[in-house]
């Protein structure tokens, strides 16, 4: 790395970000899902601070986000739908359907762009019911991350971000292109160079307000909700590959 | 593929209601029977439908269709 002239450049800034365990649960026994929307949901997560990453030292600036996971299995002898509401706090956020083969697994991957800016004490919850009763869960997950750190409007030098696949369940299978990329973000345009060695080092870097330094790609550089389905595979799930430590030496320039 | 459609037309169906969720996934499989699976959302107010390649005229009776890849 250049030695950079100590007249413009401030100190150098490290952070660490530690993640805690995904929040998850299997049922004892799978739960029959009904045949239309029920009441009250069946998964619910109230954020709270176990579930936050941790960033050490604090100062760093980022934007809190969530991917929630439901599985189950179809049994029956025919393809079923399997319907969903994604709330938060009560109010909607999204619903739609997927089709699930005769006798395959199903997981739903919520990472919808609206569960940016999640906080401690926000409700999130999924309500499922399906087109035959021998549809059912049995798993649910939560997992939080941060996304869009890093300064803003300040000429950056010495980038370096390390990143791991997020969360990792205790059970099923990443999907296909699961945990692939971070974004990094180079000017305050939705689109970035998509990497996914570790670490990401750069000479310099300006990152702007919107984006900042980086960006998840599920739930922000694509917001997304898809049932992955499979023979025996779930969960069935994305990952993201989040940061862990980032560091870098901001310049006195501002722009 | 993956379909988009801001905006789209639902009404009278209203996605606050499970059964309307239920006649809007009815007649999306009726016009592309193929689908996958789709997803509305509230805030954006925007249909997302995951279908095999093909699917755009189909889709239209709901709106100006653009396709993610």
């Amino acid at each position: 790395m250049a030695n950079v002239d100590c007249r413009i450049a401030r100190a150098l800034q490290s952070y660490t970000i530690t993640y805690p365990s995904p929040d998850e649960t299997l049922l004892a026994s799978p739960q029959a899902l009904p045949t239309s929307e029920p009441a009250t949901p069946q998964i619910e997560f109230t954020i709270g601070p176990q579930h936050l990453p941790t960033v050490s030292p604090a100062g760093l600036t980022y934007t809190l986000t969530a991917i929630l996971y439901a599985a189950g299995q179809n049994t029956d002898g025919a393809q079923q739908t399997v319907y969903y509401r994604l709330l938060k706090n009560g109010e909607s956020l999204n619903t739609g359907s997927a089709a699930v083969p005769a006798g395959q697994y199903y997981t739903w991957n919520f990472a919808p762009s609206t569960l940016l800016g999640i906080t401690v004490g926000d409700v999130l919850a999924v309500k499922l019911w399906a087109t035959s009763a021998n549809v059912n869960w049995r798993y649910k997950a939560l997992a939080c991350a941060i996304t869009r750190a890093g300064p803003a409007g300040v000429l950056l030098v010495n980038l370096n971000i390390s990143t791991t696949p997020y969360p990792v369940l205790t059970r099923g299978n990443p999907a296909q292109y699961g945990s692939a990329y971070i974004y990094l973000q180079t000017e305050d345009k939705n689109w970035g160079s998509g990497l996914s060695t570790s670490p990401i080092s750069m000479r310099a870097t300006l990152p702007l307000g919107t984006y900042r330094l980086c960006r998840l790609y599920y739930g922000d550089f694509q917001s997304t909700i898809q049932a992955w389905t499979h023979v025996s595979y779930w969960p069935y799930y994305y990952a993201n590959r989040v940061p862990t430590a980032i560091s870098f030496r901001p310049l006195t320039i501002r722009v | 593929m993956r379909y988009t459609i801001k905006h789209p037309k639902l009404a009278p169906l209203n996605m606050d209601s499970g059964d309307d969720v239920m006649t809007l996934d009815a007649a999306l499989r009726a016009a592309v029977p193929t689908l996958d699976g789709w997803s509305y959302g509230f805030a954006d107010d925007t249909l997302t439908v995951d279908a095999p390649p093909g699917a755009e005229a189909a889709l239209a009776a709901w709106g100006e269709v653009s396709v993610d890849g």
